[in-house]
Protein backbone atom coordinates (compact mmCIF):
# COMPACT_ATOMS: atom_id res chain seq x y z
CA UNK A 1 0.00 0.00 0.00
CA UNK A 2 1.09 3.84 -0.93
CA UNK A 3 3.08 5.37 2.05
CA UNK A 4 1.47 8.32 3.82
CA UNK A 5 2.87 11.34 2.12
CA UNK A 6 3.10 10.14 -1.68
CA UNK A 7 1.03 11.77 -4.40
CA UNK A 8 -2.39 8.76 -4.95
CA UNK A 9 -4.71 8.62 -7.83
CA UNK A 10 -7.48 7.01 -7.28
CA UNK A 11 -9.45 5.82 -10.71
CA UNK A 12 -12.71 3.62 -10.58
CA UNK A 13 -10.62 0.56 -10.73
CA UNK A 14 -7.37 1.57 -9.80
CA UNK A 15 -5.40 2.77 -7.21
CA UNK A 16 -2.03 4.55 -8.48
CA UNK A 17 0.84 5.78 -7.05
CA UNK A 18 4.74 5.53 -7.01
CA UNK A 19 7.17 3.99 -4.60
CA UNK A 20 10.21 5.04 -2.57
CA UNK A 21 12.27 2.98 -5.49
CA UNK A 22 10.77 4.80 -8.96
CA UNK A 23 8.48 1.88 -9.76
CA UNK A 24 5.07 2.87 -10.20
CA UNK A 25 2.75 0.95 -8.52
CA UNK A 26 -0.93 0.27 -9.52
CA UNK A 27 -3.50 -2.71 -7.46
CA UNK A 28 -6.85 -3.11 -8.79
CA UNK A 29 -10.15 -3.20 -6.51
CA UNK A 30 -11.49 -6.17 -5.56
CA UNK A 31 -13.96 -7.95 -7.85
CA UNK A 32 -12.93 -5.41 -10.50
CA UNK A 33 -14.21 -5.91 -13.95
CA UNK A 34 -11.61 -4.06 -16.28
CA UNK A 35 -12.85 -1.96 -19.30
CA UNK A 36 -11.48 -0.24 -21.98
CA UNK A 37 -12.05 3.38 -20.13
CA UNK A 38 -10.74 1.58 -17.29
CA UNK A 39 -7.53 0.99 -18.89
CA UNK A 40 -6.95 4.15 -20.27
CA UNK A 41 -7.72 5.84 -17.35
CA UNK A 42 -5.13 3.86 -16.20
CA UNK A 43 -2.45 4.75 -18.37
CA UNK A 44 -3.49 8.55 -17.90
CA UNK A 45 -2.67 8.24 -14.50
CA UNK A 46 0.57 6.15 -14.49
CA UNK A 47 1.43 9.19 -17.06
CA UNK A 48 0.58 11.99 -14.47
CA UNK A 49 2.24 10.14 -11.32
CA UNK A 50 5.15 9.68 -12.83
CA UNK A 51 5.29 13.02 -15.02
CA UNK A 52 5.98 10.94 -18.28
CA UNK A 53 9.29 9.77 -16.65
CA UNK A 54 8.92 6.49 -18.43
CA UNK A 55 9.41 4.22 -14.90
CA UNK A 56 8.78 0.40 -14.64
CA UNK A 57 5.28 -0.79 -13.44
CA UNK A 58 4.64 -3.33 -10.92
CA UNK A 59 0.47 -4.30 -11.86
CA UNK A 60 -1.21 -5.86 -8.68
CA UNK A 61 -3.78 -7.98 -10.33
CA UNK A 62 -4.31 -10.67 -7.44
CA UNK A 63 -8.23 -9.30 -7.05
CA UNK A 64 -8.94 -8.95 -10.50
CA UNK A 65 -12.23 -10.57 -11.51
CA UNK A 66 -12.25 -9.63 -15.46
CA UNK A 67 -10.78 -7.86 -18.23
CA UNK A 68 -12.24 -7.64 -21.90
CA UNK A 69 -10.60 -7.37 -24.85
CA UNK A 70 -10.29 -3.84 -25.90
CA UNK A 71 -9.03 -3.44 -22.55
CA UNK A 72 -6.19 -5.87 -22.81
CA UNK A 73 -5.14 -4.47 -26.17
CA UNK A 74 -4.77 -1.15 -24.65
CA UNK A 75 -2.19 -2.87 -22.40
CA UNK A 76 -0.67 -4.50 -24.73
CA UNK A 77 0.45 -0.93 -26.08
CA UNK A 78 1.37 -1.82 -29.47
CA UNK A 79 -0.26 1.40 -31.53
CA UNK A 80 0.79 3.96 -28.87
CA UNK A 81 4.51 4.75 -27.24
CA UNK A 82 4.58 2.94 -23.71
CA UNK A 83 4.77 5.75 -21.18
CA UNK A 84 6.73 2.77 -18.92
CA UNK A 85 10.08 0.67 -19.54
CA UNK A 86 8.91 -2.77 -17.67
CA UNK A 87 5.48 -4.72 -16.62
CA UNK A 88 5.31 -6.94 -13.38
CA UNK A 89 2.43 -8.42 -12.81
CA UNK A 90 1.45 -9.93 -9.26
CA UNK A 91 -1.00 -12.39 -9.40
CA UNK A 92 -2.62 -14.68 -6.77
CA UNK A 93 -5.68 -16.73 -7.52
CA UNK A 94 -6.38 -19.07 -10.12
CA UNK A 95 -8.20 -16.25 -12.03
CA UNK A 96 -5.30 -13.88 -11.96
CA UNK A 97 -3.13 -16.21 -13.55
CA UNK A 98 -5.27 -17.19 -16.29
CA UNK A 99 -5.34 -13.45 -16.91
CA UNK A 100 -1.51 -12.53 -16.84
CA UNK A 101 -0.68 -15.75 -19.02
CA UNK A 102 -2.72 -13.96 -21.33
CA UNK A 103 -0.40 -10.68 -21.47
CA UNK A 104 2.37 -13.17 -21.89
CA UNK A 105 1.05 -14.51 -25.05
CA UNK A 106 -1.93 -13.61 -26.97
CA UNK A 107 -1.65 -9.65 -25.71
CA UNK A 108 1.50 -9.35 -25.11
CA UNK A 109 2.64 -5.69 -23.87
CA UNK A 110 5.30 -4.11 -25.97
CA UNK A 111 7.72 -3.88 -22.70
CA UNK A 112 8.88 -6.56 -21.46
CA UNK A 113 6.28 -8.40 -18.71
CA UNK A 114 6.91 -10.88 -16.16
CA UNK A 115 4.15 -12.73 -14.20
CA UNK A 116 5.21 -13.05 -10.10
CA UNK A 117 3.29 -14.38 -7.19
CA UNK A 118 5.67 -12.44 -5.10
CA UNK A 119 5.52 -8.63 -4.27
CA UNK A 120 9.38 -8.73 -3.03
CA UNK A 121 10.78 -10.81 -6.44
CA UNK A 122 8.79 -8.45 -8.28
CA UNK A 123 10.13 -5.48 -7.05
CA UNK A 124 13.57 -6.57 -6.89
CA UNK A 125 13.00 -7.45 -10.52
CA UNK A 126 12.02 -4.05 -11.89
CA UNK A 127 14.53 -2.74 -9.52
CA UNK A 128 17.74 -4.98 -10.80
CA UNK A 129 16.83 -4.43 -14.13
CA UNK A 130 15.06 -1.42 -14.67
CA UNK A 131 15.81 0.82 -12.30
CA UNK A 132 18.67 4.09 -13.17
CA UNK A 133 20.78 4.08 -9.99
CA UNK A 134 22.92 7.31 -9.66
CA UNK A 135 26.23 7.42 -10.01
CA UNK A 136 27.93 8.40 -6.55
CA UNK B 1 -23.05 -51.51 25.98
CA UNK B 2 -21.69 -54.47 24.03
CA UNK B 3 -18.73 -54.91 21.33
CA UNK B 4 -21.45 -53.87 18.17
CA UNK B 5 -23.01 -50.93 19.72
CA UNK B 6 -18.96 -49.67 20.65
CA UNK B 7 -18.52 -49.99 16.81
CA UNK B 8 -21.48 -48.39 16.10
CA UNK B 9 -20.52 -45.10 18.18
CA UNK B 10 -17.09 -45.83 16.51
CA UNK B 11 -17.68 -45.87 13.25
CA UNK B 12 -20.33 -42.74 13.69
CA UNK B 13 -18.36 -40.68 15.48
CA UNK B 14 -15.45 -40.71 13.19
CA UNK B 15 -17.30 -39.97 10.31
CA UNK B 16 -18.55 -36.98 12.34
CA UNK B 17 -14.64 -35.82 12.95
CA UNK B 18 -12.43 -35.20 15.26
CA UNK B 19 -14.89 -33.03 17.80
CA UNK B 20 -16.36 -36.09 18.89
CA UNK B 21 -13.21 -37.82 19.86
CA UNK B 22 -13.77 -39.56 23.25
CA UNK B 23 -17.02 -38.59 23.47
CA UNK B 24 -19.35 -39.77 25.69
CA UNK B 25 -21.97 -42.55 24.12
CA UNK B 26 -25.05 -41.39 24.84
CA UNK B 27 -28.20 -41.58 22.93
CA UNK B 28 -27.96 -37.75 22.75
CA UNK B 29 -24.49 -37.54 21.51
CA UNK B 30 -25.25 -40.23 18.91
CA UNK B 31 -28.08 -37.45 17.14
CA UNK B 32 -25.94 -34.64 17.01
CA UNK B 33 -23.09 -37.35 15.55
CA UNK B 34 -25.53 -38.49 13.01
CA UNK B 35 -26.76 -34.54 12.52
CA UNK B 36 -23.34 -33.41 11.40
CA UNK B 37 -23.05 -36.32 9.48
CA UNK B 38 -26.26 -35.61 7.55
CA UNK B 39 -25.48 -31.56 7.54
CA UNK B 40 -22.05 -32.50 5.46
CA UNK B 41 -23.61 -34.79 3.17
CA UNK B 42 -26.46 -32.31 2.14
CA UNK B 43 -23.48 -29.89 2.14
CA UNK B 44 -21.35 -32.21 -0.26
CA UNK B 45 -25.08 -32.93 -2.03
CA UNK B 46 -25.08 -28.94 -2.93
CA UNK B 47 -21.50 -28.94 -3.69
CA UNK B 48 -21.66 -31.77 -6.75
CA UNK B 49 -25.12 -29.67 -7.88
CA UNK B 50 -23.14 -26.44 -8.33
CA UNK B 51 -20.03 -28.18 -9.82
CA UNK B 52 -21.92 -30.17 -12.28
CA UNK B 53 -24.01 -26.49 -13.37
CA UNK B 54 -20.90 -25.04 -13.46
CA UNK B 55 -18.73 -27.73 -15.85
CA UNK B 56 -21.97 -27.84 -17.89
CA UNK B 57 -21.88 -23.54 -18.50
CA UNK B 58 -18.89 -24.15 -19.05
CA UNK B 59 -19.12 -27.18 -21.71
CA UNK B 60 -21.80 -25.04 -23.26
CA UNK B 61 -20.07 -22.31 -24.14
CA UNK B 62 -17.12 -24.45 -25.41
CA UNK B 63 -19.80 -25.82 -27.40
CA UNK B 64 -20.67 -22.85 -29.21
CA UNK B 65 -17.46 -21.53 -29.68
CA UNK B 66 -16.90 -24.57 -31.64
CA UNK B 67 -20.14 -23.56 -33.59
CA UNK B 68 -18.46 -19.92 -34.29
CA UNK B 69 -21.15 -18.52 -31.68
CA UNK B 70 -18.61 -16.56 -30.30
CA UNK B 71 -21.36 -14.18 -28.40
CA UNK B 72 -21.69 -16.31 -25.65
CA UNK B 73 -20.15 -15.71 -22.37
CA UNK B 74 -19.62 -18.33 -19.36
CA UNK B 75 -20.52 -17.13 -16.19
CA UNK B 76 -17.86 -16.06 -13.98
CA UNK B 77 -18.29 -16.13 -10.08
CA UNK B 78 -16.53 -13.94 -7.29
CA UNK B 79 -14.37 -16.10 -5.68
CA UNK B 80 -11.92 -16.13 -8.42
CA UNK B 81 -11.36 -19.84 -7.53
CA UNK B 82 -10.34 -22.62 -10.47
CA UNK B 83 -13.94 -22.64 -11.93
CA UNK B 84 -14.00 -18.85 -12.37
CA UNK B 85 -10.30 -19.05 -13.94
CA UNK B 86 -11.61 -21.63 -16.32
CA UNK B 87 -14.79 -19.40 -17.05
CA UNK B 88 -12.63 -16.28 -17.73
CA UNK B 89 -9.82 -17.91 -19.82
CA UNK B 90 -12.70 -19.29 -22.22
CA UNK B 91 -14.64 -16.32 -22.13
CA UNK B 92 -10.98 -14.15 -23.09
CA UNK B 93 -10.06 -16.67 -25.96
CA UNK B 94 -13.85 -16.54 -27.49
CA UNK B 95 -12.94 -12.54 -27.69
CA UNK B 96 -9.51 -13.18 -29.40
CA UNK B 97 -10.96 -16.24 -31.81
CA UNK B 98 -14.41 -13.81 -32.71
CA UNK B 99 -11.55 -10.81 -33.34
CA UNK B 100 -8.81 -12.98 -35.41
CA UNK B 101 -12.43 -14.90 -37.12
CA UNK B 102 -13.50 -11.27 -38.32
CA UNK B 103 -10.18 -9.64 -39.63
CA UNK B 104 -9.86 -13.06 -40.94
CA UNK B 105 -13.26 -12.64 -42.90
CA UNK B 106 -12.09 -9.15 -43.81
CA UNK B 107 -8.87 -10.82 -45.65
CA UNK B 108 -10.86 -13.57 -47.34
CA UNK B 109 -13.20 -10.66 -48.78
CA UNK B 110 -10.26 -7.68 -49.74
CA UNK B 111 -8.88 -10.91 -51.22
CA UNK B 112 -11.80 -11.70 -53.21
CA UNK B 113 -12.19 -8.49 -54.57
CA UNK B 114 -8.55 -8.31 -55.90
CA UNK B 115 -8.63 -11.48 -57.34
CA UNK B 116 -12.14 -9.74 -59.36
CA UNK B 117 -10.19 -6.69 -59.92
CA UNK B 118 -7.32 -8.59 -61.32
CA UNK B 119 -9.45 -10.83 -63.61
CA UNK B 120 -11.43 -7.74 -64.42
CA UNK B 121 -8.03 -5.85 -65.67
CA UNK B 122 -6.83 -9.55 -67.92
CA UNK B 123 -10.47 -9.45 -69.69
CA UNK B 124 -10.33 -6.01 -70.23
CA UNK B 125 -6.33 -6.53 -72.09
CA UNK B 126 -8.05 -9.56 -73.65
CA UNK B 127 -10.87 -7.56 -74.94
CA UNK B 128 -8.99 -4.93 -76.35
CA UNK B 129 -6.67 -7.57 -78.14
CA UNK B 130 -9.27 -9.16 -79.43
CA UNK B 131 -11.04 -6.40 -80.60
CA UNK B 132 -7.54 -5.02 -82.31
CA UNK B 133 -7.03 -8.83 -84.18
CA UNK B 134 -10.71 -8.31 -85.91
CA UNK B 135 -9.38 -5.29 -87.18
CA UNK B 136 -5.88 -5.88 -88.55
CA UNK B 137 -5.86 -7.14 -91.89
CA UNK B 138 -3.09 -9.33 -92.20
CA UNK B 139 -3.94 -13.29 -90.77
CA UNK B 140 -0.73 -13.77 -89.74
CA UNK B 141 -0.48 -10.87 -87.52
CA UNK B 142 -4.44 -11.41 -86.75
CA UNK B 143 -3.81 -14.40 -85.63
CA UNK B 144 -0.61 -13.49 -83.20
CA UNK B 145 -2.92 -11.16 -81.88
CA UNK B 146 -5.51 -13.95 -80.67
CA UNK B 147 -3.07 -16.12 -79.86
CA UNK B 148 -2.38 -13.43 -76.88
CA UNK B 149 -5.86 -12.60 -76.34
CA UNK B 150 -6.23 -16.88 -75.43
CA UNK B 151 -3.07 -16.84 -73.09
CA UNK B 152 -4.07 -13.58 -71.16
CA UNK B 153 -7.38 -15.46 -70.72
CA UNK B 154 -6.36 -18.62 -69.45
CA UNK B 155 -4.59 -16.34 -66.44
CA UNK B 156 -7.94 -14.23 -65.94
CA UNK B 157 -9.86 -17.65 -65.26
CA UNK B 158 -7.34 -18.59 -62.84
CA UNK B 159 -8.64 -15.42 -61.07
CA UNK B 160 -12.08 -16.15 -61.78
CA UNK B 161 -11.84 -19.59 -59.95
CA UNK B 162 -10.24 -17.81 -57.28
CA UNK B 163 -13.03 -15.79 -56.33
CA UNK B 164 -15.39 -17.91 -56.92
CA UNK B 165 -14.10 -20.60 -54.96
CA UNK B 166 -14.37 -21.12 -50.93
CA UNK B 167 -10.56 -21.56 -50.35
CA UNK B 168 -9.57 -18.00 -51.56
CA UNK B 169 -5.47 -19.23 -51.88
CA UNK B 170 -6.09 -22.47 -53.94
CA UNK B 171 -7.41 -23.41 -57.40
CA UNK B 172 -9.47 -26.46 -57.67
CA UNK B 173 -7.50 -27.85 -60.60
CA UNK B 174 -10.86 -29.95 -62.24
CA UNK B 175 -13.39 -26.65 -62.35
CA UNK B 176 -10.44 -24.55 -63.27
CA UNK B 177 -10.47 -27.19 -66.54
CA UNK B 178 -13.57 -26.92 -67.47
CA UNK B 179 -14.33 -23.56 -67.59
CA UNK B 180 -10.95 -23.24 -69.83
CA UNK B 181 -12.45 -25.64 -71.81
CA UNK B 182 -15.63 -23.58 -71.92
CA UNK B 183 -13.53 -20.87 -72.96
CA UNK B 184 -11.61 -22.83 -76.09
CA UNK B 185 -14.60 -23.77 -77.14
CA UNK B 186 -16.43 -20.23 -77.53
CA UNK B 187 -12.74 -18.65 -78.64
CA UNK B 188 -12.78 -21.41 -81.73
CA UNK B 189 -15.35 -21.05 -83.77
CA UNK B 190 -14.98 -22.76 -87.25
CA UNK B 191 -16.77 -25.24 -88.89
CA UNK B 192 -14.68 -28.97 -87.68
CA UNK B 193 -15.93 -30.49 -85.35
CA UNK B 194 -14.10 -30.91 -82.32
CA UNK B 195 -14.73 -32.70 -79.24
CA UNK B 196 -13.28 -32.13 -75.90
CA UNK B 197 -12.55 -34.67 -73.40
CA UNK B 198 -11.68 -33.89 -69.59
CA UNK B 199 -10.79 -36.55 -67.06
CA UNK B 200 -9.46 -34.46 -64.11
CA UNK B 201 -9.07 -35.55 -60.22
CA UNK B 202 -9.82 -32.93 -57.92
CA UNK B 203 -6.85 -31.31 -56.60
CA UNK B 204 -6.47 -28.34 -54.80
CA UNK B 205 -3.55 -26.10 -56.79
CA UNK B 206 -1.55 -22.97 -55.54
CA UNK B 207 -2.30 -19.71 -57.96
CA UNK B 208 1.70 -20.20 -58.63
CA UNK B 209 1.24 -23.62 -60.49
CA UNK B 210 -2.31 -23.12 -61.64
CA UNK B 211 -1.14 -20.14 -64.01
CA UNK B 212 1.37 -21.90 -65.73
CA UNK B 213 -0.25 -25.14 -65.68
CA UNK B 214 -3.41 -23.23 -67.61
CA UNK B 215 -1.07 -20.89 -69.79
CA UNK B 216 0.66 -24.74 -70.88
CA UNK B 217 -2.91 -26.50 -71.43
CA UNK B 218 -3.74 -23.23 -73.46
CA UNK B 219 -0.86 -23.11 -75.77
CA UNK B 220 -1.08 -27.39 -76.20
CA UNK B 221 -5.08 -26.62 -76.54
CA UNK B 222 -3.95 -23.96 -79.28
CA UNK B 223 -1.21 -25.95 -81.07
CA UNK B 224 -4.36 -29.02 -81.71
CA UNK B 225 -6.74 -26.92 -83.04
CA UNK B 226 -4.10 -25.19 -85.21
CA UNK B 227 -2.71 -28.06 -86.82
CA UNK B 228 -3.35 -31.14 -85.52
CA UNK B 229 -6.90 -31.52 -87.48
CA UNK B 230 -5.42 -30.04 -90.61
CA UNK B 231 -8.08 -31.82 -93.68
CA UNK B 232 -10.34 -33.48 -90.93
CA UNK B 233 -13.92 -32.32 -90.02
CA UNK B 234 -13.72 -33.78 -86.81
CA UNK B 235 -11.44 -34.58 -83.93
CA UNK B 236 -11.07 -34.97 -80.28
CA UNK B 237 -8.52 -33.16 -77.54
CA UNK B 238 -8.05 -35.00 -74.42
CA UNK B 239 -6.92 -33.42 -71.23
CA UNK B 240 -6.28 -35.38 -68.42
CA UNK B 241 -4.96 -34.39 -64.89
CA UNK B 242 -4.16 -36.32 -61.96
CA UNK B 243 -1.32 -37.13 -59.02
CA UNK B 244 0.74 -40.11 -58.99
CA UNK B 245 3.55 -41.50 -56.80
CA UNK B 246 6.45 -42.97 -57.60
CA UNK B 247 9.15 -43.56 -55.02
CA UNK B 248 7.65 -42.38 -52.17
CA UNK B 249 7.53 -38.41 -53.72
CA UNK B 250 4.14 -37.28 -55.17
CA UNK B 251 3.68 -35.75 -58.88
CA UNK B 252 1.30 -34.13 -60.98
CA UNK B 253 0.78 -35.81 -64.05
CA UNK B 254 -0.83 -33.29 -66.50
CA UNK B 255 -1.26 -34.90 -70.39
CA UNK B 256 -2.89 -32.91 -73.29
CA UNK B 257 -4.02 -35.08 -76.81
CA UNK B 258 -5.50 -35.37 -80.02
CA UNK B 259 -6.15 -38.15 -82.36
CA UNK B 260 -4.63 -35.67 -85.05
CA UNK B 261 -2.38 -35.98 -87.77
CA UNK B 262 0.23 -36.46 -85.31
CA UNK B 263 4.00 -34.54 -85.02
CA UNK B 264 6.00 -34.20 -88.12
CA UNK B 265 9.21 -36.58 -88.02
CA UNK B 266 12.35 -35.10 -85.44
CA UNK B 267 10.03 -33.13 -83.82
CA UNK B 268 11.62 -31.45 -80.84
CA UNK B 269 10.05 -29.23 -78.91
CA UNK B 270 13.47 -26.87 -78.15
CA UNK B 271 14.00 -26.54 -81.70
CA UNK B 272 10.53 -26.00 -82.90
CA UNK B 273 10.39 -22.34 -83.79
CA UNK B 274 7.20 -21.66 -82.30
CA UNK B 275 6.82 -19.16 -79.52
CA UNK B 276 3.69 -21.71 -78.06
CA UNK B 277 5.88 -24.35 -78.01
CA UNK B 278 9.10 -22.25 -76.49
CA UNK B 279 6.40 -21.11 -73.86
CA UNK B 280 5.47 -24.46 -72.48
CA UNK B 281 9.00 -25.34 -72.07
CA UNK B 282 10.17 -22.72 -70.36
CA UNK B 283 6.76 -22.91 -68.07
CA UNK B 284 7.73 -26.59 -67.42
CA UNK B 285 10.99 -25.64 -66.42
CA UNK B 286 9.61 -22.92 -64.41
CA UNK B 287 7.41 -26.04 -62.51
CA UNK B 288 10.28 -28.09 -62.08
CA UNK B 289 8.85 -30.59 -64.38
CA UNK B 290 9.29 -32.83 -67.13
CA UNK B 291 7.73 -32.79 -70.52
CA UNK B 292 6.78 -36.94 -72.53
CA UNK B 293 5.95 -36.44 -76.07
CA UNK B 294 4.14 -39.30 -78.05
CA UNK B 295 3.14 -39.16 -81.94
CA UNK B 296 1.24 -42.00 -82.58
CA UNK B 297 -2.12 -42.17 -83.80
CA UNK B 298 -2.29 -38.33 -82.58
CA UNK B 299 -0.33 -36.55 -80.38
CA UNK B 300 -0.15 -36.65 -76.92
CA UNK B 301 2.20 -34.39 -74.44
CA UNK B 302 2.36 -34.72 -70.72
CA UNK B 303 3.76 -32.82 -68.64
CA UNK B 304 5.18 -34.24 -65.00
CA UNK B 305 5.89 -31.68 -62.25
CA UNK B 306 6.22 -32.28 -58.33
CA UNK B 307 3.34 -31.67 -56.22
CA UNK B 308 5.57 -29.99 -53.56
CA UNK B 309 7.59 -27.10 -55.35
CA UNK B 310 8.03 -23.63 -54.31
CA UNK B 311 7.72 -21.78 -56.72
CA UNK B 312 8.87 -18.30 -55.32
CA UNK B 313 11.20 -18.54 -52.10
Amino acid sequence: MPKDKCKIIYTAIFTTWLDEFGICRTVVKTNAVITLKDAQENTSAVNRISDNGCPPLLVDLREIKSINKDARDHFAMRDRKPGITAIAMLLKSPLSKVIGNFFLGINMPSVPTKLFTSEERAIEWLRKNFIKTRPA
Amino acid sequence: MDKKSNRVYDKIFRLAGDAFNGHERTPKHLLRALNKVEGELKRSRINHIETTKRINNILKVIEAYARLDLQKKAPVGRSGNHFDALATGINMLGEELQSSTVSLNEKVVLLKEVHHRVKNNLQIISSLLRLQADQIGDKKLASIFCDNQRRIQSMALVHETLYRSKNISKVNFANYLEILVRSAKGAYTDVRKIQFQIEAESHELRIDIAIPCGLIINELVTNSFKYAFNGRTKGKIQLKFGREVSKGKGFYKLTVSDNGVGLPKNFNINNSGALGLQLVSLLIEQLGGKLLVKSNNGTSFSIVFPSMIIMYP
